[in-house]
């Protein structure tokens, strides 16, 4: 449970987001499931970052201003804090690429990536409520 | 050295698209640098995915699927390459160059594709190792 209470229902909205793209998968429809895998890990991002900083990145630059900023602010704590903070970010970058930048694309790595965001929604949860805990500490913990 | 000759050739391409990355990252231009890294990891990819499969992916899309395949199949250093190259997609060619977004890293994030492009011929050159 996160203190912030945007961050809870994004965190809640990332988890139906991630049922709903398995579900989606299993039916044969990876193109929608495609679409909500990447919602639930956006959504997760975002509920990470608005949990530990209270508030996303700026957005820099062109390009979807939403999405430049949950991916911003994902990369900066990773610089921020290293370790498993870093692990998580290149797993945002998987969900980014396969999910989001070649959205409509058919490829096998959409139904694993679906069922990882489950894991991705855990990791991010876990981390969130460790930073809540202790403002300052690093990503040594292992998730 | 790959075995391949169109393989040997998309390498060699990589190679000189790095080099013309790493001048133009001297000269200030981060977002000229940004693609011409991207491109030198794209060729890269290409190079060892065809060295490896016989297949020629001639989009960035098949080439994205080609990786992927070979991270799965073969896991280890391939899917860590595979992670790199997805970070390269994010960082250098959409944020970067698309975006014109500028992070303190970037210029890492460019000379990181020398290395890069050793793993992927390094991998590509090696005998095919069951996964673990």
């Amino acid at each position: 449970m996160l203190r912030n209470a945007d961050a809870e229902a994004l965190m809640q909205n990332a988890r139906a987001a991630q049922a709903e793209g398995e579900r989606l998968w299993a039916t044969g429809d990876w193109r929608n499931a495609t679409d909500q895998g990447w919602a639930a890990v956006r959504d997760a991002t975002a509920a990470l970052a608005l949990e530990v900083n209270g508030k996303l990145a700026e957005p820099e630059g062109l390009g979807d201003p939403q999405v430049n900023a949950i991916s911003g602010s994902i990369s900066d704590l990773a610089q921020e804090r290293g370790g498993e903070w870093e692990e998580l970010d290149r797993r945002f970058s998987g969900a980014y690429v396969d999910l989001y930048v070649y959205a409509g694309c058919y490829d096998d790595e959409i139904g694993y990536l679906v069922r990882e965001a489950a894991d991705y929604i855990r990791c991010a949860e876990e981390l969130a409520e460790r930073a809540a805990a202790d403002p300052v500490a690093d990503g040594g913990q292992g998730c | 050295m790959l075995n391949n000759p169109d393989a040997a050739a998309m390498m060699q391409d990589a190679r000189e698209a790095q080099a013309a990355a790493e001048r133009l990252l001297n000269a200030g231009d981060w977002r000229d640098a940004a693609e011409k890294g991207w491109l030198a990891t794209r060729n890269a990819t290409a190079a060892a995915v065809l060295e490896v499969t016989g297949v020629n992916n001639s989009g960035s899309k098949g080439i994205t699927a080609g990786i992927n395949k070979l991270a799965r199949e073969r896991g280890g250093e391939w899917a860590r390459l595979r992670q790199s190259y997805r970070d390269v997609i994010r960082y250098l060619h959409t944020d970067a160059f698309y975006h014109g977004k500028h992070r303190n890293d970037i210029g890492d994030r460019v000379r990181g594709v020398a290395s890069y492009i050793r793993r992927a011929e390094e991998l590509a050159a090696a005998p095919a190792t069951p996964p673990p």
